[in-house]
């Protein structure tokens, strides 16, 4: 008797679910334009990738992510990618000088910043003299950026070593996409000059090439007391070719560079000699249920300063492979092997011992991705498991989850751990009667703890929180002149980024970072100014607002600003920047426009200590033709 | 005691329904409503009926239809059904979907949509077509070096097309001049 009404409910549930249904469907069908009475004018002016449709596919990840695309950066006026990556939330950038950066995710800013990974066209760029990048060395042609990807904490299984406190993914366009001519070029006060070059084609039906060249000259920062030595100029050139078949694509890169970098030493200037060039290829192929790739690079190059030259060769070859092995299950899996080795010849202070090593890497990673509810609910579980020559093998484990109650909103968390395997510096630094490196030390740990929500609240706003708790331990110190790892602690904080876009021809994205380091010694540790340094080395709080604006046909203007918080440990006050862009379509070939930057101030200090320069205020006009 | 136990299970099994639907639906829905670029296609291709003149023998009298074939898997879904049937120089449009050009009821198109899953399709067939007066369009990169008469791209985020005007010519059509007046590029052999 009891089966009966349920039966009954049943039946009429179903009733009010076809109704329900075709109603949905009335509605979901409404389309964005008429179809049949829409003017050509009209399509060909109509926006179909907007910066919301765009970032589509991050939304539903477990992870805070944040995107930069290749027309956000042209807009944002930055000639390098530090400077670019200055408009994404939690990324903390301070110049240094004119050539020096510090880039760092959710702390430890400074110039020798480590636990970032920051990969260039599937290329890790980040050193292993100090598990830093030299950002002075590290350039694209901002003009062939597909998007720069930024992941902040750990990432998880799918990113390779270093990936601790973030990722940093640059994505040139292929070169299918970069056809035909590009030159670019302009200069200022502080720009002195710059040109990028560019030119594509295709020699078969298909492939395609493109090569380019980037040139800068940069004029050094301001000091008010002594004489600065931060001159900047570097060229760099290289190629990109894609073959795309059917089901298979090609790629091969090749770059090299070279520069130089001012810096001060032993009271008057150097030039720092910067060089190095990469070659790699890719393969990738796809079947019905599995995408592969095999991926090999070589990279070298010279770090030539007076304290110290370093020559790098790298070799690295990874296999990877997703599987979906059921319908809602799918399998990733990789392996990466490298071997570097270096040569690095003392300078009268610093000396690395031995001068010559080499080191092997292997890191294998297995994720396994359950859509419990297809494009509703989601569960990644994987582990890194690697060794290294410092530290032997390394476990790091993480499991996300991501649920999408509707279209308009994804709530996300993950735990994870993440190593810093140690660098070649804290394994075998000396600076007589000050450094020692150490052979036992270890990888610093994270445990990372994070939660995000992400909402389109309506088609014309979006917004972004993530917030994170790490626990840290084993945090490089030094410790009566030796290297430890007697520095432990938390760090708390979060990001939140809104994009509100009214109409197609304005545009407004703003985003508030706060980053809180609560460390500690361990008992046996000696180093409390360390502890000070890094605690307070990141700006506590920072705003970004960028407002874009296309007007009268072929006007774009594009302002903004930026708050940092002073820097504590540094004597850094608090500052806000200002930059505009503003360019003219002369015709669809060519564009001239002007850019001005750190507009409310002389000149003003981004960081401290004996390189810093200040930044100066920076006008500069900019010619772009394309044919 | 029965009467709650059924009314809770009436109401889980209402409640489950819905949410299961929902989510079922929300999902169907999205995929069935094409992206924005493809409204924007879909729009575009229906345009460019208008400012082609096909020559008086393609049609056998004024009252046959002019058809619009979809070769490979249609990414316009809904929004190329909006325009089945309206008029076109005159003449009721019938969109018909075709699995491959090798389709007998190809010989009935006046213009065809290569869609990107028909790319094998485009190499063999375009040769065959090339004198007769059927405009082809496609947005598969190198469309046009194949001998296709318009390709669409994506430029600044913006869906444009390039043409080439000596295909079409070859099959006879004549494309008006505002149309290649808005065209991103006039490839010319």
């Amino acid at each position: 008797m009891a089966r009966l009404p349920l039966l009954r409910a049943f039946l009429l549930s179903a009733v009010l679910q076809c109704l329900y249904a075709s109603a949905v469907d009335a509605e979901e069908a409404a389309l964005d334009i008429d179809i049949a009475h829409t003017s050509i004018e009209d399509l060909i002016n109509i926006e179909v990738t907007t910066v919301l449709r765009r970032g589509e596919p991050y939304f539903r990840s477990p992870a805070a992510v944040s995107v930069l695309t290749g027309e956000q950066i042209r807009r944002s006026g930055a000639l390098t990618v530090p400077e670019a990556l200055r408009l994404l939330p939690g990324v903390s950038v301070s110049r240094i000088d004119a050539n020096k950066w510090a880039v760092s995710i959710r702390g430890f800013n400074s110039r020798t910043v480590s636990k970032l990974l920051v990969l260039v066209d599937g290329r890790s760029v980040y050193n292993q003299l100090f598990a830093g990048v030299f950002w002075e060395a590290q350039d694209v042609l901002l003009d062939d950026v597909d998007r720069i990807e930024v992941i902040r904490g750990p990432g998880g299984s799918l990113w390779g070593a270093n990936a601790v406190n973030g990722v940093i993914n640059i994505i040139t366009k292929t070169a299918q996409d970069t056809q035909g001519g590009l030159f670019s070029g302009g200069g200022g006060n502080e720009e002195h000059g710059f040109a990028h070059a560019r030119y594509g084609w295709q020699p078969s039906e298909q492939w395609a090439i493109r090569t380019y060249a980037k040139y800068l000259n940069r004029d050094e920062g301001y000091l008010h007391d002594r004489e600065e030595h931060d001159r900047y100029e570097i060229f760099r050139s290289g190629f990109r070719a894609d073959r795309t078949a059917e089901e298979q694509q090609s790629t091969l890169l090749g770059e090299f560079y070279f520069g130089d970098a001012g810096e001060p030493f032993n009271d008057g200037g150097q030039e720092v000699g910067l060089s190095g060039g990469s070659l790699l290829g890719r393969l990738q192929w796809t079947t019905e249920k599995a995408a592969s790739e095999l991926q090999a690079y070589y990279d070298y190059y010279r770090y030539d300063s007076r304290a110290l030259v370093e020559d790098r060769h790298t070799f690295d070859v990874e296999l990877d492979r997703r599987w979906q092995y059921l319908p809602n299950h799918s399998l990733y899996w990789a392996l990466n092997y490298r071997i570097t080795t270096d040569d690095i010849l003392p300078g009268p202070v610093i000396a690395v011992v031995p001068r010559a090593r080499t080191d092997n890497r292997v890191t294998t990673s297995l994720q396994e991705e359950w859509a419990i509810v297809p494009e509703r609910l989601s569960l990644i579980v994987g582990t890194k498991l690697g060794y290294n020559d410092y530290t032997g093998i390394e476990v790091q484990p993480n499991v996300r989850i991501a649920y999408t109650p509707s279209d308009r909103h994804t709530f996300w968390g993950a735990i994870s751990r993440a190593i810093r395997a140690p660098s070649r510096l804290e394994d075998d630094i000396i600076v007589p009667d000050t450094l020692q490196g150490n052979k036992d030390f270890h990888s610093e740990e994270l445990l990372a703890y994070e939660l995000g929500y992400r909402a389109r609240l309506w088609e014309e706003v979006s917004f972004e929180i993530a917030s994170f708790v790490y626990d840290q331990e084993n945090l490089v110190s030094i410790d009566e002149g030796k290297v430890g790892n007697n520095i432990h602690g938390d760090a708390y904080g979060g990001e939140i980024a809104v994009n509100y876009v009214p109409t197609p021809w304005l545009r407004f994205n703003g985003s508030y970072s706060y980053v809180q380091l609560d460390l500690k010694l361990d008992p046996d540790g000696a180093d409390r100014a360390q502890v000070v340094r890094q605690d307070e080395a990141d700006p506590e709080h920072q705003f970004v607002l960028q407002t874009s604006i296309d007007f009268a046909e072929n006007w774009e203007l594009d302002v903004g600003a930026r708050y940092v918080d002073r820097l504590s440990s540094r004597d850094v006050p608090s500052y806000t920047a200002a930059h505009f862009h503003l360019a003219w379509d002369v015709s669809r070939q060519l564009q001239v426009s002007l850019v001005g930057e750190n507009l409310l101030d002389a000149h003003h200090f981004e960081q401290s200590g004996g390189l810093a320069t200040q930044v100066e205020r920076s006008l500069y006009a900019r010619l772009r033709w394309r044919y | 005691m029965l009467a709650l136990r059924s009314i809770l299970a009436r109401t889980c099994c209402i409640i489950l329904t819905f949410v299961w639907s929902e989510l079922l639906l929300a999902s169907s829905a999205a995929a069935e409503r094409p992206s924005l670029e493809y409204q924007v296609k879909a729009s575009l291709l229906f345009n460019f009926l208008s400012y082609i003149e096909w020559p008086a023998d393609a049609f056998t009298d004024d009252s046959v239809d002019l058809f619009l074939c979809v070769v490979g898997s249609d990414p316009f879904g809904v929004a190329l059904e909006a325009v089945d049937g309206e008029l076109v120089r005159g003449r009721r449009l019938t969109v018909l979907r075709l699995a491959a050009m090798e389709s007998p009821e190809s010989a009935r198109c006046n213009a065809v949509f290569f869609s990107a899953s028909a790319s094998e399709n485009v190499a063999h067939t375009l040769p065959y077509l090339r004198r007769r007066p059927v405009l082809t369009v496609s947005d598969q990169l190198g469309f046009l070096a194949q001998g296709g008469m318009i390709e669409f791209l994506i430029t600044d985020k913006k869906v444009r097309f390039r043409v080439r005007p000596e295909a079409a010519k070859r099959a006879r059509l004549a494309l008006s001049s505002h149309l290649l007046r808005l065209a991103e590029s006039v490839i010319t052999d």
